[in-house]
């Protein structure tokens, strides 16, 4: 079985070379070159709009790129997706989860796609929810869950059949502070175990805090890359962001009559 | 400030013709319907002006039309959402000039203007029978009638929308719903028998006494001032009036709630029943893996979801119902009605991938082959329909005593398969998205049009391939064993060649079923 092992091997965990994704004319993604080391923790920032889930998209085979490749561990992920997806554990963002399941049932659903045998399923089950403070809503359909309770229950299917690279698609929004602590801790145990993270989000403080690496995204296409230190420059992140996207700060002048 | 909401409406209308193809189609459609509805109906209206059956016709056609405005709306189409309340909730605004907005949008709409127009043969009739003054009392009625008929199709739709806040009660009206509407044809039926028994006088003693309710009296007035018949006219208009001012005090009073947003949480959270896990029991022998999974999953999503829910119970009823009903009052060929329930069960298959919308995303993460994916789904749905449709097939056989139980469990098999194994195609080549909606009344105006269009194919190559069953004299169980290898035939190369499509397009098919928005 290809789950349970987290060894690092020396590629990359996740390279894109020249992805290109237009929809009705319009640029997503611009031409996008990105290489996100094995045992990173590599944080994709961009305004809202910017191409982040397009781009994540087309990294983990839920969306075909126009132009461009998508490497995962040295394989193609729309050449050979099903073994790409066997070391790929995805958490993507606005979508529903087959929610009138429960959470176990949901849990078990994941891993049987994932061809694991009854018993590791319920073992790790177990083991999650109970890490991710979602055990008293076992026997609640996940549609009645709340936002947070379903970024984590989300995270615990990305999770389950332990994959190499993890990518996850705002992982931290809607989720409270103390669940966020949670996760955070997760997957820097993850990260500090050989596994691979890439995440996106507009939360410099979470950024700040977690990331080994950061590639800013605007417009479709990749504004800096780099690791942190080098990204910060010495200087607060968000400056940093709010400068290289374009955005303007306010002088005071504006808004007088408010 | 109600020109403001004038305003607004009109720019909604037009914006509906902008955006994809099929959209604009759609309105066009929808015009076209309108016209279509208003001229055949003015004409049928203009038929008032015949002395005799005359006043039948404008109060109980009237009626049927304010009855349709209250009754469609909740059953079929939904109420039109493009001014929802809710939108308005930040603003500050009082709630009476909300109303009068909200009420002035709603005349805007396809349906009040082709109601009205419809409704102008009323004023024909009634200026043949009494000249212009009659006319103009006429006009006056068809005004109020609709008034009458969109103040009391918000009312309803808002109370009830109000009413079904929880996702519990949701579900459950959404499978009353589709009971309704199953039962609709056969309530057709009966209504026009008992039509035809009543005879012309009882026809104009009913309309005597509609004439005196708020449904048919705004229609009445026309004809009762070209009779002369004024003390009449003015009690009716005080009536209608009077309806027209409590169904919008009632109305108003539901905006406040309705204006909070159907979206609030689904009150107390529900234990699912089955805390043994996802695969039930008579299952766990099957080997652990992606089919068992998707097998399992898809057999609690047919009960749980409610659209499927709904969608499958109120096919499986006509599937039961109709042979059966041909059974017992028809006689005769029954083999026939089998296949046309068999193949309409079957086209419950033809949307496999619009049921679950974005969370089929979780599938193609794992990137499930595309012949398990389908054949798990088929598998599931055969769970659930076969037994059913094997049953009524054998009753309605050995019902009709002819000893050809066998031939009957076969034609209604050897249909199913056949339009199972379309379906599924039909599924993976042009997948489209359900609104992603948590009120029950909101639905897609193209969805309906679309799925009917989607399944019809499936019936007719099922009535062509298994109409020889019926016709042809083979033995009987010769027809099941026909029957049984043919459908299967069929659905088995359903199942290759949407599993194969599967396989290529599994990204393209995850988007074209995700609602947008």
């Amino acid at each position: 079985m290809a789950y349970g092992s987290l060894v690092t091997p020396p590629d990359p965990a996740l390279v894109l070379q020249g992805l290109v994704k237009r929809f009705d004319g319009v640029y997503a993604v611009a031409g996008l070159d990105l290489e996100v080391p094995t045992g990173s923790f590599y944080g994709l920032l961009g305004p809202n709009g910017a191409g982040k889930t397009t781009t994540l998209n087309m990294a983990v085979g839920l969306l075909r790129p126009d132009h461009g490749r998508a490497i995962v561990l040295g394989r193609d992920v729309w050449r050979d997706p099903i073994e790409v997806k066997r070391s790929l554990g995805t958490l993507p963002d606005g979508v529903r989860l087959f929610d009138r399941l429960t959470g176990t049932e949901l849990l078990e659903y994941t891993g049987l796609l994932r061809g694991m045998d009854r018993a590791t399923i319920a073992d790790r089950s177990r083991d999650l929810l109970d890490v991710l403070d979602l055990t008293g809503a076992t026997s609640t359909l996940v549609v009645d869950y709340s936002a947070g309770m379903k970024k984590k229950i989300g995270l615990a299917c990305a999770l389950l059949h332990a994959p190499r690279l993890l990518v996850l698609d705002e992982p931290f929004e809607a989720v409270d502070p103390v669940s966020a602590a949670l996760i955070r801790d997760i997957l820097q145990r993850y990260v500090g175990g050989g596994g691979t993270v890439i995440f996106s989000s507009h939360v410099m403080a979470v950024v700040e805090r977690l990331c080994t690496h950061v590639a800013v995204l605007a417009q479709g296409q990749l504004k800096v890359v780099g690791t942190l230190d080098e990204v910060r420059g010495g200087r607060d992140l968000e400056d940093v962001f709010v400068e290289l996207v374009g955005g303007r700060t306010a002088t005071g002048s504006e808004l007088a009559w408010l | 400030m109600t020109r403001v909401f004038v305003r607004l409406k009109l720019r909604l209308l037009r914006n509906s013709f902008r955006g994809a193809g099929w959209r604009k189609v759609l309105a066009v459609l929808g015009i076209l319907g309108g016209l279509w509805f208003a001229l055949f109906g003015g004409m049928l209206f203009s038929l008032s002006g015949v002395r005799g059956q005359g006043y039948s016709v404008a109060v109980l056609g009237g009626a049927g039309v304010a009855l349709s405005w209250i009754t469609l709306p909740v059953l079929a189409f939904g109420v039109d959402e493009t001014l929802d309340p809710s939108r308005f909730a930040l603003l500050p605004m009082r709630r009476s000039t909300l109303l009068k907005g909200l009420l002035v949008a709603a005349l805007l709409g396809i349906p009040a203007v082709s109601t009205l127009v419809a409704t102008q043969g009323l004023v024909l009739g009634a200026a043949i029978r009494g000249g212009a003054a009659a006319a103009a009392v006429a006009f006056l009625g068809t005004v109020l009638g609709l008034l009458l008929c969109v103040a009391a199709s918000r009312a309803t739709t808002s109370a009830l929308a109000t009413a079904l806040r929880s996702r519990r009660s949701r579900d459950a009206a959404m499978l009353l719903l589709a009971l309704l509407a199953a039962g609709l044809g056969p309530l057709q039926l009966a209504g026009i028998s008992v039509a035809q028994a009543l005879g012309a006088d009882r026809l104009l003693a009913a309309a005597r006494v509609v004439a005196w309710t708020p449904l048919g009296a705004p229609y009445a007035i026309g004809l009762d001032a070209a009779a002369g018949r004024w003390v009449q006219v003015a009690l009716r208009v005080l009536l209608t009036a009077a309806t027209i001012a409590v169904l919008l005090r009632w109305w108003g009073a539901t905006l406040p709630a309705a204006m909070l947003g159907g979206t609030a949480s689904a009150g107390r959270a529900r234990p699912a029943s089955a805390a043994g896990g996802l695969v039930p029991p008579p299952l766990r022998g099957l080997p652990s893996g992606q089919f068992t999974g998707i097998l399992a999953r898809e057999l609690k999503y047919w009960w749980r979801d409610p659209r499927r829910r709904s969608g499958l119970v109120s096919l499986l009823i006509v599937a039961i119902v109709l042979p059966l009903v041909y059974g017992f009052g028809v006689g005769g060929r029954m083999t026939g009605i089998l296949l046309v329930s068999g193949a309409m069960v079957g086209t419950m298959l033809a949307n496999l991938f619009g049921f679950d919308g974005s969370a089929y995303t979780a599938n193609v993460l794992v990137g499930v082959p595309g012949r398990v994916e389908v054949s798990a789904r088929v598998g599931a749905i055969s769970v659930v329909v076969l037994p059913p449709v094997a049953a009524t097939a054998v009753v309605t056989g050995s019902l009709n005593g002819d000893g050809r139980t066998l031939a009957s469990l076969g034609v209604a098999l050897c249909a199913y398969g056949v339009s199972a194994g379309l379906s599924v195609i039909i599924s993976v080549v042009v997948p489209y998205a359900l609104p992603d909606s948590s009120n029950p009344f909101a639905m897609n105006a193209g969805t309906g049009g679309l799925r009917g269009f989607a399944s019809f194919g499936p019936l007719l190559a099922a009535a062509a391939l298994a109409a020889p069953l019926v016709v042809l004299p083979l033995p009987s169980p010769v027809t099941l064993v026909v029957g049984l290898v043919v459908g299967g035939a069929i659905v088995t190369a359903g199942i290759l060649i949407a599993g194969g499509r599967v396989d290529e397009r599994a990204p393209e098919l995850l988007q074209a079923v995700t609602a947008r928005r």
